[in-house]
């Protein structure tokens, strides 16, 4: 579904990504873990080209690229392929609830107005926001705003939904209802590569887990493997530092 | 000052608002266009173009807007043989609206100051922004055109309100190349009576209700424009 191979990206003399690689199969849910600055969200920001990475190639469904030769159209094509979730919603601020998901629908998709309006509807309406379609985003709670900013990326049928920390910038009376419609959006089958601390979701979720650190990957598993049988001393400190910061419930 | 004097006055100039209202609002709508490709070229620091108008903007900034007009006027009348000639065409200097010299006289003067603003609104744009509209796969002119703009707008209206009014004001300065306007037509209007303090109160006052209503509509575009969205301070 999703391949990354031995992606490489440097900001100027800094060298963010080191050649990691990254396997994502149909309907999926693979989760990265990693200490601040190991190049997760440089990793996602990649893939849809919000960040031009130096090397390397990217696989999307039936789209093969390499990072060094991208054409404009590859990246026009991928961009349609994978949707994307920010930390901090990123909604557009000019445009309501309702116009924010069907914007996309009506001139990237180019449905007509009324039949965009009907899935945008649904969209809003699964997220539990059907009273609020003709809010702007500043009248919104940031809970709010990030199921608008999933109701967006749903309502385009993506391959794949990019999360880069989307509960991050949240209350944290607002970071379980976030979780939980992520978990539906899981349901859903649809495929998910999801950057986040939370642990639990990992655990609840993901089919596989993925440790990275200093811009590679260095360690990946279910989460059984990750959590419960970890083999790499680098992931154990990481994963005791979260655990002593964090109180999770442990199901396993 | 007299009464009498000071209708005919007014009466004149208001005939010439209308010269006035075209010169401005066409100059606008060009150093609207011009100014937009000069902000996205120099703030996106386009190689050779981007250096090229930063000084060609500075420069310009420099000059005083009659000058300029002067310089326009004299550099047109100076070639325009040769450019008739050029283009093979058959028409003398007097088959030529002056207003068309005027507007670009006045294009030259106010295009720093409008680039210069919008380039102000669009740096006030949040780059997630775009990183939204390309998430959903809107390419980087649909993104600018449904959601950059719309926002740049709002932020701007203020400053550029401003912009206007001294687009506005400037326009008095045509005749000093003969253009007819509002100040002109007041002061022909004067010369059989040599009222000109009639003529020139008269003027003023026809620019400050056309002030006033650009004014007015700035604000009303201000808050429409407000509606819902939150304000960048
Ligand atoms: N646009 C940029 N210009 C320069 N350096 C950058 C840029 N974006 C990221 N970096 C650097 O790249 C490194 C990796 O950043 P990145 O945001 O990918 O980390 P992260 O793993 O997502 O961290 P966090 O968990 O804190 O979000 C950091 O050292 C950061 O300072
Ligand atoms: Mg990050």
């Amino acid at each position: 579904m999703l391949e990354i191979k031995n992606i490489h990206k440097n900001f100027g003399s800094l060298e963010v990504l080191k050649g990691a690689s990254i396997r994502v199969e149909a309907h999926q849910v693979v989760v990265i873990l990693g200490p601040s600055g190991s190049g997760k969200t440089t990793l996602l920001r990649c893939i849809n080209f919000l960040e031009h990475a130096d090397k390397g190639e990217l696989t999307v469904g039936d789209t093969k690229i390499d990072f060094e030769t991208v054409k404009r159209r590859e990246i026009r094509e991928v961009r349609k392929k994978v949707g994307f979730v920010f930390q901090n919603y990123n909604l557009f601020a000019n445009k309501t609830a309702i116009q924010n998901v069907m914007h996309g629908l009506i001139v990237v998709k180019k449905l007509p107005k009324a039949e965009a309006r009907k899935k945008a509807e649904e969209a809003l309406a699964w997220v539990k926001l059907s009273d609020k379609l003709d809010y702007y985003p500043s009248q919104l709670s940031g809970g709010q705003q990030q199921r608008v900013g999933i109701a967006r990326a749903i309502a385009m049928e993506p391959d794949i939904i990019l999360f880069d920390e989307p509960t991050s910038a949240l209350d944290p009376e607002l970071i379980g209802e976030t979780l939980e419609l992520m978990k539906n959006v899981a349901k859903r089958g649809i495929t998910m590569l999801v950057v986040t601390h939370e642990l639990s979701f990992a655990q609840d979720i993901a089919d596989k887990v993925i440790f990275m650190d200093g811009g590679v990957v260095v360690e990946e598993g279910t989460p059984d493997e990750l959590f419960n049988h970890t083999k790499e001393e680098r992931t154990k400190r990481f994963l005791a530092r979260i655990l002593s910061t964090k109180t999770i419930k442990t199901k396993v | 000052m007299k009464a009498q004097y000071f209708f005919l006055c007014l009466e004149a100039a208001i005939r010439k608002i209308p010269q006035n209202l075209i010169m401005c609002f066409s100059t606008l709508a060009i150093c609207l266009a011009l100014g937009m490709v000069i902000a996205l070229i120099r703030t996106y620091r386009i190689p050779v173009l981007a250096p090229l108008l930063d000084i060609l903007m500075a420069v310009t900034k420099a000059f005083p807007a009659n000058l300029i007009l002067l310089i326009c006027i004299m550099a047109y009348t100076y070639t325009f043989n040769d450019i008739v000639t050029f283009l093979h065409l058959n028409i003398t200097i007097r088959d030529v609206n002056l207003i068309y010299i005027a507007i670009v006289g006045l294009i030259i003067v106010s295009l720093p100051g409008i680039s210069e603003v919008l380039r102000g609104g669009l740096l006030a744009i949040p780059k997630g922004q775009f990183e939204a509209g390309y998430s959903v796969g809107m390419t980087a002119f649909q993104t600018f055109r449904d959601i950059i703009l719309p926002q740049m707008f709002r932020v701007i209206i203020p400053v550029l309100t401003n912009s206007i009014l001294t687009l506005m004001k400037s326009t008095a300065l045509v005749n000093v190349m003969g253009v007819s306007d509002i100040l002109r037509g007041s002061i022909e209007a004067a010369t059989d009576a040599y009222c000109y303090l009639e003529a020139y109160v008269a003027a003023a006052l026809v620019f400050w209700v056309l002030g006033f209503m650009i004014e007015k509509i700035g604000r009303m575009l201000e808050a429409r424009f407000n509606k819902g969205i939150r304000q960048i301070s």
